[in-house]
């Protein structure tokens, strides 16, 4: 199964790069296609442009310096995020990465007439979730829980009509102990890679 | 009343700009002093960087960076807040939610509780309690019952994670203008004077004429 990995933090000692860390390990082992698309690595520029806000319906073949970007998205049948939840939500580097390469004719098409935008991509039957948390489930969901939000329901109706969405979440982490942090980070292989 | 507007559209030309012009022209019209951080229009960096979040819980005292301290300071004098943005994706564009990332810092924005503290659900504390009037004006493609199907996660962090940050008397004011691909030039002009209208209502031009305070 194509996987396409995104990684976001820009702290290469952070708990949720060490998650990344595993989660790429083990599904390098599985042998399955793979891509990783590292956005602090690649110093992906997260704001929107005014050209691109000007085409919002435009071709994607305007956007050459999104086109790996894009091209990796179209070719995922798994999608695996990985990221710390900040104000509830992703943060903005991943969050610019959905404003700028979900875009026309690549995520979502506009039919004429048409009142809603209808989704693209059908290739995408998985995606994966990996965040951390330093909040509670309850300061969370009094936030509002933006970033789950949008993952289950904004950006899932544009993949395929079965996708489904799995969470590997650890929150409340300055309150935890490095055991319970290591066991976490230690249940992630196995659930990339089964029978790894 | 100080009141700090904060603006995030790349394009000029679009109708949040127009939106944004009724909200300065309304604001100073009814005497009150205005601020502006246009985030595009300053080249706004969004993305937290590996020094600002390895110091993260210090950063209040090892001093942060000089755009971020002097939007603080901005928060600090105000007393309304208001945003104006496109909703893309249920949420706020990156470079203001970048914006909200790196400059709500702990010690500023919140104080976070001891970690022995039992009452984990209440750990962050707000200290913007000079805040008292919070406002977020925003257009979506969609209409008004997909986004609540879908969550509406931008309105939340606004009136939820950003209010979380406000005094416990903060009121808020929230202007969403719906189905913006399929509007009218009329429904766009009657949205403009709506604002207006509602901004009037809810920062009164000054105390002597709002009135005892209800």
């Amino acid at each position: 199964m194509n996987t396409l990995v995104v990684i976001c933090h820009p702290n290469p000692a952070s708990l949720t790069r060490a998650a990344a860390e595993k989660v790429v390990d083990a599904l390098q082992t599985t042998g399955q296609p793979l891509r990783v698309l590292d956005l602090d690595e690649l110093d992906f520029d997260p704001r929107l442009t005014d050209f691109e806000a000007r085409n919002h319906l435009g071709s994607p073949d305007q956007r050459p310096d999104l086109a790996e970007h894009i091209d990796a998205l179209r070719w995922a049948e798994r999608l695996v995020l990985i990221y710390p939840t900040w104000f509830s939500g992703q943060p903005a580097r991943l969050k610019g990465w959905f404003d700028r390469v979900w875009m026309n004719e690549v995520a979502f098409v506009l039919p004429p007439d048409a009142t809603r935008i209808r989704g693209q991509l059908d290739n995408i039957r998985h995606i994966d979730v990996v965040t951390t948390m330093g909040s509670t489930r309850r300061v969370n969901i009094a936030q509002g829980d933006g970033g789950r939000l949008r993952v289950n329901r904004t950006l899932r109706v544009l993949c395929h009509r079965r996708c489904r969405v799995k969470w590997h979440t650890v929150t409340d982490v300055d309150n935890r102990s490095t055991a319970e942090l290591t066991a976490w980070l230690d249940s992630l292989p196995d659930r990339f890679n089964p029978t790894g | 009343m100080n009141c700090l507007v904060v603006h995030a559209h790349p394009n000029p030309d679009s109708f949040n700009h127009a939106v944004r012009s009724v909200v300065l022209d309304t604001l100073t019209g009814l005497g009150h002093s205005v601020d502006l951080i246009d985030l595009y229009a300053i080249d706004y960096q969004p993305c937290m960087t590996e020094h600002e979040h390895v110091g993260y819980l210090d950063l209040v005292e090892s001093g942060p960076d000089e755009v971020v301290a002097a939007h603080m300071d901005l928060i600090t004098s105000a007393e309304a807040l208001i945003f104006i943005y496109p909703t893309w994706w249920s949420g706020l564009p990156a470079i203001l939610k970048g914006w909200l990332e790196r400059t709500m810092l702990p010690g500023f924005a919140f104080a976070l509780a001891d970690p022995g503290d039992s009452t984990k659900a209440l750990k962050v504390r707000p200290r913007l309690t000079n805040i008292n009037r919070l406002i977020g004006i925003t257009s979506y493609g969609s209409g008004r019952l997909e986004v609540r199907l879908l969550g509406d996660g931008g309105r939340r962090t606004v009136t939820r994670a950003v209010r979380a940050l406000c005094g416990a008397r903060t009121k808020t004011t929230w202007l969403p203008f719906y189905r913006l691909d399929g509007s009218t030039a009329e429904q766009r002009q009657q949205f403009l004077a709506t604002v207006a209208e509602r901004l009037t209502s809810a920062l009164p031009s000054a105390p002597s004429t709002a009135g005892p305070a209800t």
